[in-house]
């Protein structure tokens, strides 16, 4: 048990950022998630220790049975508490839990599985978060394994559902469906043309909302965007996918044509950026991450525009993640000091570029 | 911090504009920014979506202010509560304050009915509830064409779903 989590803890690149998939020169991953409540058991943020204890003790008596019966891989049930700050901010690096549910372990759990594909996170908000994961533009696949994995847990669970308002949740902005769907897209292009805003506002005009990478109230690392849906009510699941997937379908698209024209008009500018980014990110001893990101933005537009063309994209995604502050210090085995971090940093991407020396 | 413009007011947008490649940020009061053109993405760093939601449960106007003492039998919690925390405590206070919450709902989402999945468990009674429905509108419809017959035959149809309705599963 100890030896699944410790791998997943030190693994930099889960299968749903290995850089393949639909549409991965700008779509790096595609999340869906639900919002579960239990019958009869006050919300997370409302309920006590002895509340909490009781529904975490419920779904991992529910992971067990879902262990024991098979056909999903195995998970991993998770008390937080019983983790480290770091080995917590690792799990927020990789995705595979929030921020907030980081911040507050007590009483606080994370069903894991072994590919990290899915994750339940529990008492976050509601009682149970379940998400999923998935390398490109993977919206139908991604709500067919998110549905798949709710009925097994439902199986075990009684759910607060009302025939009118859906699926019960502690906020009602994630009534009725208590889907969130987002697309994680690298815009580079659109962001250097100032056409982004743009964009973002069409979207919002869509029902869709554009945030940080890191979800709520985060800055967009990398010129990277989460794309989700706004409303989760009076909407079949397939609906919303479906809008999802047409917005992000429309970016993509844009950001394709901002490539090319800066391709046909501006070559040697974007050549020489893409360039002189990789040329630091390969070669630099001090690497404070943001910057890292800037860098691994650059790069990664180079090598979608076949500038450079000796770098794997599972390499460059794999930065995404190894460049992270957590996961450094989980690399190098020990609490580190914001230089240190820099200079481990530093020595981890050269290591991934194959330059190291 | 204060407003990198006007150097009064406290900043309360974080404005990213990107000029020719080069990105500037800057801290901006919601005046300024307002009066700045071009901003190409607007983050507010202490933003939180339970904050901008507290102020969507306020109560409606014209409707009045609900019992402060009326509490959730599920939880305990009163409405202000809600609209202090942003978040209800439980599944019981959407029936508890339903007349509260419902404008709020009809706020957020412009068909306030649920459209999707239903819980596997659920699944047998609920199609049934609909199924009931749509017979009663059917029975509507031939009570209006003065068409006893199929009327009666309707009612009885119905009678028999809701008493299998009742029976325990």
């Amino acid at each position: 048990m100890k030896a699944m989590l410790d791998e997943i803890l030190r693994n930099p690149l889960p299968g749903w950022m290995d850089g393949t998939g639909p549409e991965s020169d700008v779509v790096i991953s595609t999340r869906l998630r639900l919002a579960r409540n239990l019958e009869g058991h006050t919300f997370p943020e409302a309920a006590g220790g002895a509340e909490l204890e009781s529904v975490r003790r419920l779904v991992a008596a529910a992971c067990t049975v879902i262990n024991q019966r098979g056909g999903w891989g195995r998970f991993e049930f998770i008390e937080l508490d019983k983790l480290s700050e770091l080995d917590r901010q690792v799990l927020v690096e990789k995705h595979l839990m929030s921020p907030q549910h980081a911040a507050s372990p007590e009483g606080r759990g994370l069903m894991l599985s072994e590919d990290e594909v899915y994750s339940v996170m529990v008492n976050e908000e509601d009682h149970l978060r379940i998400q999923c994961l998935f390398s490109g533009l993977e919206l139908s696949q991604g709500w067919v394994a998110a549905t798949g994995l709710d009925d097994a847990l439902e199986a075990r669970l009684d759910y607060a559902f009302c025939p009118r308002r859906g699926y019960l949740t502690a906020c009602p902005t994630n009534l009725g469906t208590g889907l969130r769907a987002s697309v994680m897209v690298h815009i580079p292009a659109l962001v250097k043309a100032s056409l982004a805003g743009g964009i973002f506002t069409a979207a919002s005009k869509m029902g869709m909302v554009v945030r940080g990478m890191y979800g709520e109230g985060t800055e967009a690392l990398g010129n990277i965007f989460q794309l989700s849906n706004q409303i989760s009510l009076g909407q079949s699941e397939e609906e919303i996918i479906s809008n999802l997937g047409a917005v992000a379908r429309q970016v993509i698209e844009q950001e394709r044509r901002a490539r090319s024209v800066f391709l046909r008009d501006m070559r040697e500018q974007v050549e020489d950026s893409v360039y002189r980014s990789f040329g630091i990110l390969r070669s630099a001893r001090i690497l404070p991450s943001d910057e890292a990101m800037k860098l691994w933005s650059e790069v990664k537009l180079g090598a979608d525009l076949d500038i450079i063309k000796d770098v794997k994209r599972k390499s460059l995604n794999n930065l995404i993640v190894t460049t992270r502050p957590g996961f450094v210090q989980k690399h190098a085995g020990k609490a580190l000091s914001a230089f240190e971090r820099d200079v481990e940093r530093a020595s981890m991407v050269r290591g991934l570029l194959g330059l190291d020396g | 911090m204060l407003c990198q413009v006007c150097g009064k007011n406290p900043a309360e947008v974080h404005v990213i504009t990107v000029v020719n490649g080069q990105k500037v940020e800057q801290h901006l009061c919601s005046e300024c920014a307002k009066k700045q053109g071009g901003i190409t993405f607007m983050f507010l760093p202490h933003f939180s979506v339970a904050g901008m939601l507290s102020g969507l449960f306020e109560p409606v106007e014209g409707q009045g202010e609900p019992d402060p003492k009326e509490r959730c039998p599920g939880c305990g919690r009163t409405y202000r509560d809600f609209v202090k925390a942003g978040r209800l405590g439980c599944g019981t206070c959407y029936i508890q304050f339903e007349k509260e919450i419902e404008p709020v709902i009809r706020r957020i989402a412009s068909n306030p009915e649920h459209a999707g999945k239903v819980p596997r468990r659920r699944s047998g009674p609920l199609l049934k509830l609909r199924e009931i429905d749509g017979l009663r509108r059917s029975l509507d419809e031939a009570v209006r064409r003065e068409d006893y017959e199929e009327a009666a035959r309707l009612r009885d149809e119905i009678r028999d779903l809701e008493k299998r309705q009742q029976e325990p599963r």
